[in-house]
């Protein structure tokens, strides 16, 4: 079903809406939360919450992307939950995307400008458009949809190590980026 | 700024590059292997054409209105979001005459639990799911004094995407059996976007929801027969034309597309396509357009979009590229193509774009192969090729939800449907047999709602069924994961009771379970 079907079936108040949301974007969703939270039982209460966010925010929200939309809730909701109650657990999926991000931050002492959401949001965009496309991608792939490098190695048809570098020279790079648009640790 | 703040501001990311994330495939070297193939063959290279068409972009789905109704009451009556349907019993399609059939049906909650499950990524993390083992078992006894060889069918309510990992594995006296899978017609219906409102609208899936569905479908025994009857003949000659090596003129477009547009006699062609974005019908005029986007170098798919026609070939077509994927007037743009006639039969063209699919998407997604599952592959040209005649383009009276992209085909794949597993066997005179079904179940379940934490498991104990029962029997086994909710059976694990009696009188039982905390 076409996405703009379904956001009118949260408008019509159907039950179908959420079905439908699940045939088209459940798998979407779980591999979102799955890659965060690792544990299913808490990856399918996350999926159930990100559909009855989407049930309760549509309407008045007409979202201009169903998936993106989607997703950033299943995110938000993952997070939540990782932070209430995985925070001290190890090697799951949050922990290590959190601590390859920890090389992208920073040098403190370099700026000034705090860590506003939608300006980092929109830096970070910027410089996501400046990239080549493989280059966005996987670094979208990485960080935003969770999927592990060897996942993307495999997929982009490299091996998991030459994966690794290119994926840490993006870092560095988006590191390069915050410091020039004025973010501090 | 601490690294969840980055997290978070990612999480913003506009929708666009989360999209372009999901969608876009990597440019890898087979891909360009593939063009350069594909370059050789074609016959054509076409310029700019000029065949500016207005028209109403289509889509198979309309808006919705009011809202559809709820969850009913009762167990027998209770209408999941996500019903898997119930436990079928055994049927015999010959010789089940003088045979005397006792079962015992067991759910297994081992499952029902986090468990270690290795990842693609070397790691180990904790799952778990709404899964129970059920083992189905049966002692078919002879009662005429002679050897008995009977055609057995168990049936299993599943989709294809489910019955890959979820397909039954039957023991005859505790040894293996190979068995034919056949499959019936997609068991549910259709119904309007707008909770009712048109009644005669066939836009969204009405997938069995609750017990009495099933009930109703395999009482007569026409939807068993259905799935025994020819499989529907797509031998007939089609016209393709297959557009190929996109060339965009530099250009600040952000989705900058290609609409092929032509004209046909409505009432003698039908057309198809695979790898198209949409396009546009006006019937008064007898124009027919399709258009592929996200042609900006970037974004240029890795596949053709093919127009397949069946019926009257067209006499000619235009080619106009243009900024974005709405076609209007004043937003052309200089994008070239290749074009190649070919001729073929339908069968054949269906068959090349299911093992396309299967061979590359289906894996990605899934990881495996279907045939590794038990399901043939000519069970999935089937289904698909149902899906075409039954509801799509290609039926006498399609369905508002099909709009003739060959890509439908594969929600054939994600319907549920009931598979008939087929095997023999032979009972000796005066003696009996086991025959004993084994396979994961999921449980029913509500996305939302006050029974959003439960899951319904239930069990038909004679539908469909040709058997002489004399004795049914169920329990539940390792229910430590479990706590038992409202059910018929009659099951009280805290209470020792874990094995029931059935009453053949009664044609179905339930039981919801709830996770122990």
């Amino acid at each position: 079903m076409e996405d703009q079907a379904i956001i009118e079936l949260y408008f019509a108040r159907s039950e179908d809406a959420v079905g439908e949301t699940d045939r088209k974007y459940g798998a979407f969703c779980r591999r979102i939360a799955l890659n965060i939270l690792s544990l299913r039982e808490d990856v399918e209460e996350c999926v159930n919450d990100t559909y009855h966010a989407a049930w309760n925010a549509m309407p008045p929200e007409r979202p201009v992307s169903l998936r993106a939309f989607l997703g950033a809730i299943t995110r938000n909701l993952s997070v939540a939950r990782w932070r209430a109650e995985y925070a001290q657990k190890r090697f799951n999926g949050m922990e290590l995307m959190l601590s390859e991000l920890n090389e992208c931050l920073p040098a403190r002492e370099s700026t000034e400008a705090a860590a506003d959401c939608a300006q980092l949001a929109e830096t970070i965009a910027v410089w996501l458009r400046g990239l080549e496309p493989d280059d966005r991608t996987l670094f979208v792939r990485r960080y935003w949809y969770g999927d592990a490098v060897k996942a993307l190695a495999k997929e982009y048809g490299a091996g998991e190590n030459q994966m690794a570098q290119r994926m840490r020279r993006l870092r560095a790079r988006l590191k390069t980026a915050l410091e020039e648009g004025g973010f501090s640790v | 700024m601490k690294a969840i703040d980055l997290f978070d501001g990612i999480t913003a990311l506009p929708a666009d590059i989360v999209e372009e994330a999901e969608t876009r495939r990597f440019r890898k070297k087979k891909h360009a292997v593939r063009y350069l193939a594909a370059a050789a063959a074609l016959a054509l290279v076409v310029g700019i054409g000029s065949g500016i068409l207005s028209g109403r972009i289509q889509t198979p789905l309309n808006g919705a209105g009011a809202g559809s109704g709820g969850n009913a009451g009762g167990e027998d009556g209770y209408s999941y979001m996500h019903y898997v349907g119930p436990v079928l019993p055994l049927t015999v399609i010959e010789g089940g005459g003088g045979v005397a059939a006792v079962r015992h049906t067991d759910y297994d909650f081992s499952p029902y639990q986090p468990r270690p499950e290795s990842h693609d990524d070397g790691q180990t993390y904790e799952v778990w799911s709404s899964e129970a083992v059920v083992t189905d078992d049966y002692t078919l006894t002879d009662t005429t004094g002679e050897d008995r060889t009977l055609t057995l069918l168990y049936p299993v309510a599943l989709t294809v995407n489910e019955a890959v990992e979820m397909l039954p594995t039957i023991t005859v006296d505790g040894v293996r059996r190979e068995t034919t899978v056949y499959a019936g017609p997609y068991s549910g219906g259709f119904r309007d976007a707008s909770g009712g409102k048109n009644p005669d609208e066939r836009v969204n899936l009405d997938q069995i929801s609750r017990w009495e569905g099933y009930a109703s479908l395999l009482t007569d025994g026409g939807y068993q027969a259905a799935a025994f009857a020819p499989a529907p003949d797509l031998n007939v000659p089609v016209t393709v034309y297959k557009v190929d090596d996109y060339v965009v003129a530099p250009t600040d477009a952000v989705n900058p597309s290609l609409q092929m547009s032509f004209h046909i006699d409505y009432g003698k062609t039908v057309v198809m396509t695979y790898g198209s974005n949409g396009g546009s019908n006006d019937r008064e005029s007898g124009v027919c357009s399709r258009i592929v986007g996200g042609l900006a170098d970037e974004y240029r798919p890795s596949e053709p979009m093919y127009i397949v026609l069946y019926g009257d070939d067209i006499d000619g077509y235009s080619l106009q590229g243009y900024a974005n994927m709405g076609g209007d007037p004043g937003t052309e743009i200089d994008v070239r193509a290749s074009v190649a006639r070919y001729e073929t039969t339908l069968d054949a063209f269906l068959r090349q774009v299911i093992d396309e699919m299967l061979d590359e998407r289906y894996q990605r997604q899934y990881g495996s192969d279907p045939a590794a599952g038990g399901i043939p592959r000519t069970l999935l040209y089937r289904l698909a090729g149902e899906l075409l005649t039954q509801y799509g383009v290609m039926s006498d009276d399609p369905y508002e939800r099909y709009f003739g992209m060959l890509e439908d085909v594969f929600e054939a794949y994600s319907m549920r449907r009931v598979f008939y597993l087929s095997f023999d066997v032979t009972v000796p005179a005066g003696a009996s047999v086991q025959v004993t079904a084994t396979m994961r179940r999921d449980g029913s379940h509500d996305f939302i709602g006050k029974k959003r934490n439960v899951d319904g498991y239930d069990l038909a104990t004679r539908l469909g069924s040709t058997l002489d029962f004399t004795e049914q029997t169920a329990s539940v086994s390792h229910t430590e994961p479990i706590v038992m909710g409202e059910n018929n059976f009659g099951f009280d694990p805290e209470g020792g009771i874990t094995e029931v009696e059935l009453d053949p009188a009664a044609e179905h039982y339930w039981m919801q379970v709830t996770k122990r905390r």
